[in-house]
């Protein structure tokens, strides 16, 4: 799915949330690691953009890739210039479907989302375990999943390959909110 | 010697050089930094809208209406709007050394902050900010 696509999409669900029964989540957190024997690099983004629709269980997610904030500079500079190269590509999407979501069950319930990451330019099919959890009027979705690195067509110079891991982790939380148009 | 010593002063003045140019901009303060511009919110979520690339990367000076003060991710979030778009805001995520009870803000109030502009999803996002100013010290 080309990213025009994606961004259509997403501001689809934004227009429709006015009409009808969507949750959006405005600071969810995405993090990644990538462990490996010569380097570990930890990053988070915290300011991770959800949106759901109640009725028909999809899903969509989109974050700026320059908002990723590193233990040091350097490695920054790197993931933003060298690795993503966030001015060509600025944002990650995620587009999907909460299979079998109950969205009025008031406890905790654990689902797979299917749908697809783009990043890069680039698309991997994911099927996501997720924790669904209602805390008040939020509801809370959190989970953990692996991606490779060969997926999204980045460029590493043979001489870093082995402070980069092949695969890398990526946790996230979100806390959806009652979309209410002003 | 001497001749070492002089090598000796290059390379120490480049480390330092090195080093200061390393100095993350996304976790240093930037109060003593000048903005590139200072704008309304509603003017940064015009310029936005219609070009996605409007003063990214740059330190912005952003004055709007204060609507709420969160802690989300363990970090101290402004989130302000502007008098006619009402349905976008702009998200301040501050510098990690500030916390609640360092600034007397209060909801509903007007305040200028300032912080890095990393663009724009449903709402524009700065991260690194300070608080330049409330109406209460203007």
């Amino acid at each position: 799915m080309s990213r025009t696509a994606l961004l259509f999409l997403m501001g689809m669900l934004i227009y429709q949330a006015a009409h009808t029964q969507k949750i959006i989540g405005r600071q969810g957190q995405v993090s990644f690691f990538s462990y490996t024997s010569v380097e570990n690099i930890k990053a988070r983004n915290n300011q991770v953009s959800s949106i759901i629709d109640l009725n028909s269980s999809d899903i969509a997610v989109s974050m700026l890739m320059n908002a990723f904030v590193f233990e040091k500079a350097l490695m920054r500079e790197h993931f933003n210039e060298s690795y993503i190269e966030t001015d060509i590509y600025p944002k990650a999407s995620f587009v999907g479907k909460i299979m079998d979501f109950e969205p009025n069950q008031n406890t905790s319930q654990v689902k797979i989302i299917k749908g697809t990451f783009t990043m890069r330019g680039m698309s991997e099919e994911l099927e996501i375990k997720t924790k669904i959890e209602p805390q008040g009027n939020l509801l809370v979705l959190s989970g953990s999943f692996e991606t490779k690195v060969e997926a999204y067509d980045i460029n590493i110079p043979p001489l870093l390959a082995g402070n980069i891991a092949k695969t890398i982790t990526v946790d996230f939380i979100i806390e959806h909110e009652p979309y209410v148009e002003n | 010697m001497l001749h070492f010593r002089y090598i000796l002063i290059l390379f120490t003045t480049s480390l330092v050089l090195v080093l200061h140019g390393c100095e993350d901009i996304l976790k240093k303060d930037i109060s003593a930094m000048d903005p590139i511009a200072e704008l309304s919110a509603d003017e940064l979520l015009f310029g936005l809208e219609e070009d996605e690339n409007f003063y990214k990367e740059e330190i912005l000076s952003v004055e709007g209406s204060l609507v709420e003060v969160n802690t989300k991710n363990g970090n101290l979030n402004f989130l302000m709007r502007g008098n006619t778009n009402q349905n976008h805001y702009v998200i301040c995520e501050m510098n990690h050394s500030i916390t609640l009870g360092n600034k007397d803000v209060s909801e509903g109030e007007t305040i200028v902050v300032k912080g890095i502009l990393k663009g724009y999803l449903n709402d524009a996002v700065l991260l690194n900010c300070v608080l330049d100013k409330t109406n209460k010290n203007e």
